[in-house]
């Protein structure tokens, strides 16, 4: 087999590869259960920021709220601006209120609240 | 030797050298565990500042070089009868040569990249033709795992196929390797790589890599994202319909030079 031979047959086995390995992650993908558990006594603070997550939980007088910290614009982490009481998305600048409102920059919808429920002293998200 | 061989040779002594440079990074470097990583082989590894910083110098210098590349054939190019240069498969290099550089803004895994991995996420599945690409980069179990790969195997690879059917040579001289080597250990010495920006900080403003600068500051402005994607993209689209001969030459490259003006423009804003 010379070289032309063998790159013949090499090259498209790799190609191959290389389209079914993401397709692989994908179906993989589509069968994870996302389920979050957060113990409540976890929350000693107003509101909290969960990194593994990428969630915010808001805990006042009335119970707690958790909203999706991604940017309902493109997709960035938001901060917490403690002073102010906002969320804002240090990419493209929207800014929302604690109630998870926009309140300005390009974003058009407000920030995503995920439900849960408690389960043993525990919120359960997903 | 003219001007335009000297730049085509260089850009592919760099692109050795970036990849040269990235080989000890990609042993070191883990997706599971990608800031810490990048901070082992900052300030823990042994030669890894040396390596990242080359890694870094070769490969903006590159895209800075097959800028003055595209310039100098499109605008000042000579009468080449031997060789006649492939436009689709220079505008595909050309492509490669800004995914590879924006996945590698991404492994650096700070806040930075986290955020333009997430927007170019959201970018792609915004659009209607383009979200079903997503596949390739969004990974549920490891984030930065998918753009490891592509960053390390499928896009150098693709980088050397459409290079070899653009300038029919794919290894460069040694002499250039050498100059290619000398500009970027000259710019490590001079130049400073950003920051890290690690996930304590809350920072008030985070950004894309440069050369996205454009697209991010029109996502910021509100304009639709199909559009951003568009305008963002169009000189690749349009040298890769290229061709000396044809008679809309003239109309392209006067849209090139007003797309640039428009782009740096928005980037500065």
């Amino acid at each position: 087999m010379n070289r032309r031979d063998f790159l013949g047959k090499v090259l498209p086995g790799l190609g191959i590869l290389a389209l079914a390995f993401p397709f692989y992650y994908f179906v993989e993908y589509l069968n994870t259960k996302k389920r979050i558990e957060i113990p409540i006594d976890e929350l000693n603070k107003p509101i909290t920021f969960f990194d593994e997550y990428k969630i915010f939980i808001i805990k006042n007088r009335f119970g707690y709220k958790i909203f999706d910290a991604h940017c309902t614009h493109m997709g960035c982490i938001v901060n917490y601006d403690d002073k102010n009481k906002l969320f804002e998305c240090p990419c493209h600048g929207s800014v929302f209120n604690l109630k998870g409102e926009r309140l300005k920059g390009p974003a058009r919808k407000p920030l995503k609240q995920l439900t849960f429920k408690i389960v043993r002293n525990n919120l359960v998200i997903g | 030797m003219k001007i335009d061989y000297f730049i085509s040779w260089i850009c592919q002594a760099l692109f050795i050298v970036a990849l040269v440079s990235g080989i000890p990074l990609v042993f070191a470097y883990h997706p599971q565990h990608a800031f810490e990583s990048v901070q082992k082989i900052t300030y823990i590894i042994p030669f890894g500042l040396f390596f990242r910083k080359l890694h870094y110098f070769s490969s903006e210098l590159l895209l800075i070089f097959v800028i003055f590349h595209v310039i100098v054939e499109l605008f000042f190019s000579y009468n080449k009868p031997k060789a006649k240069p492939d436009y689709l498969f220079g505008g595909l290099a050309f492509v490669v040569i800004v995914f590879l550089m924006f996945s590698g803004y991404v492994l650096k895994a700070d806040q930075n990249g986290q955020s333009a991995a997430l927007v170019a996420q959201n970018m792609i599945g915004d659009n209607v033709f383009l979200k079903y690409l997503n596949i390739f980069l969004v990974d549920s179990f490891s984030f930065y795992w998918k753009y490891f790969l592509w960053h390390i195997f499928f896009l150098p690879f693709l980088f050397f196929l459409v290079i070899f059917y653009h300038a029919k040579k794919v290894l460069p001289k040694v002499g250039f390797v050498s100059i290619a080597l000398a500009i970027s250990i000259i710019s490590m010495l001079f130049l400073k790589m950003p920051k890290d920006i690690p996930f304590n900080l809350t920072p008030k403003h985070l950004t894309g890599p440069w050369f996205f600068e454009g697209v991010e500051n029109m996502l910021k402005m509100n304009v639709n994202v199909d559009v951003a994607i568009l305008l963002g993209f169009f000189p690749f689209v349009a040298l890769m319909f290229y061709k000396n001969e044809t008679r809309f030459k003239t109309v392209i490259n006067t849209l090139l030079i007003l797309w640039v003006v428009f782009y740096v423009t928005i980037s500065l804003v």
